[in-house]
């Protein structure tokens, strides 16, 4: 059974009053949804409040799904609208608040090679990247940054990324192409 | 041969550095805070009451359709045959007017201009007025047919004759009262009126 149809399973059950249900959902998806919403608003507390937001909306709206799409796009749908009019209201305030890069990441061959090149302690090049890669983001145009943020940082295909943007996968590789060069500018110092 | 693994790469690519936006994870205690709040939220959305006109709404939601069509029904009906009943009534009313106005003028004319034979007798007068009689009425009628029988009935004439005349036998002066509208019977010896 697909993922898909699992995800139906769950939402016929909360649409038939088994409300506890939900919370599967909920666990199922949390960290992609608080990735997403994380990375596009680059701050932790909004994004926090932002993907508890998107759960509450898409539990207040599940009683009209018809599983015509996967419950996954969605959701993802329902957060990026979310963030998108969030963003469109904080357009003149920016706060960033960091996650924690893992240590396990931070050990990685990039850090290593980056370390080597810039002569750097690896503690200050990795939060020096994180402020990079994150101002980085937040310099592309918010349609382009959920294009990059779904597909190089989510993994998702362009299908899914047009089914979620409602877009074609024609505009999604556009955006992607456009999007990839102009943090190839902004990256340019780490890109070897 | 070198050890590949142990070496450090010596290219970063753009997918490489994005790749590290995946491990910036939250902990777990801050997934705990997250689920009670969310847990809490939840809570106060199924037991917050939705604002009035939400309610509102929601309870006429199915039957708007059913009012619209009923209404728009309604309202084709009541223009098409509301219309029509509304021009016939306008029609019959403006139609009855117009023939009580032509009436009128046509008995104006026809007593200014009618032949000599066609005006009432004393006789004729008479035999209309006892078909007057013969049906029921809440007054009663007594003929007379001059002054003399006036002063002999002993009915006293408290109106001037030229303020009410009914009729006269003088044709000319017939024709021209009826005219004036100042008919007097009284005077004429044809009939009066006893109140």
């Amino acid at each position: 059974m697909s993922d898909r149809d699992l995800d139906w399973i769950v939402v016929q059950k909360v649409q038939a009053g088994q409300v506890g249900a939900f919370d599967t959902l909920v666990q199922k998806y949390r960290e992609k949804i608080f990735s997403v919403i994380y990375n596009m608003t680059s701050n932790r507390e909004d994004a926090s409040d932002l993907t508890q937001d998107t759960f509450i909306k898409a539990f207040q709206a599940i009683g009209r799904f018809k599983g015509k799409s996967s419950f996954f796009t969605w959701i993802y749908r329902i957060a990026i609208n979310t963030t998108m009019t969030f963003l469109k209201k904080r357009s003149r305030r920016r706060y960033i608040s960091y996650e924690k890069i893992d240590e396990e990441v931070s050990n990685s061959d990039i850090f290593e090679h980056l370390t080597a090149k810039n002569r750097t302690e690896k503690g200050a090049l990795v939060q020096e990247l994180q402020e990079k890669l994150n101002d980085s983001l937040q310099k592309l145009s918010p349609k382009h940054r959920t294009v990059v943020i779904l597909h190089e940082i989510e993994g998702l295909n362009h299908a899914d990324i047009a089914e979620i943007t409602k877009t074609s996968i024609g505009t999604v590789r556009s955006r992607l192409h456009y999007a990839k060069q102009q943090l190839q500018s902004y990256l340019q110092d780490y890109i070897a | 041969m070198p050890d590949q693994k142990n070496e450090p790469q010596q290219k970063v690519t753009l997918e490489e550095l994005l790749k590290v936006k995946r491990s910036e994870r939250p902990d777990q205690a801050f997934w705990g805070q997250f689920d009670r709040e969310l847990h809490q939220r939840m809570m106060q959305t199924l037991v917050k009451k939705d604002p009035w006109y939400v309610q509102v709404l929601r309870a006429f939601q199915g039957r708007i359709a059913q009012t619209a069509t009923i209404s728009g029904l309604a309202a084709l009906l009541l223009l098409t045959f509301g219309r029509s009943l509304i021009v016939q009534t306008t029609g019959s009313t403006e139609m009855g007017s117009d023939a009580v106005a032509q009436s009128s003028v046509e008995s104006v004319e026809s007593a200014n201009h009618s032949s000599p034979a066609s005006l009432p007798t004393a006789p004729v007068a008479t035999e209309s007025f006892a078909s007057l009689q013969s049906t029921s009425h809440d007054y009663g009628m007594v003929a007379i047919s001059g002054p003399e029988q006036v002063a002999e009935k002993g009915f006293k004439r408290d109106f001037a004759l030229e303020s009410l005349q009914v009729a006269q036998t003088d044709r000319a002066d017939y024709s021209g009262d009826v005219a004036a509208s100042s008919l007097s019977f009284v005077s004429t010896g044809v009939a009066s009126l006893v109140y």
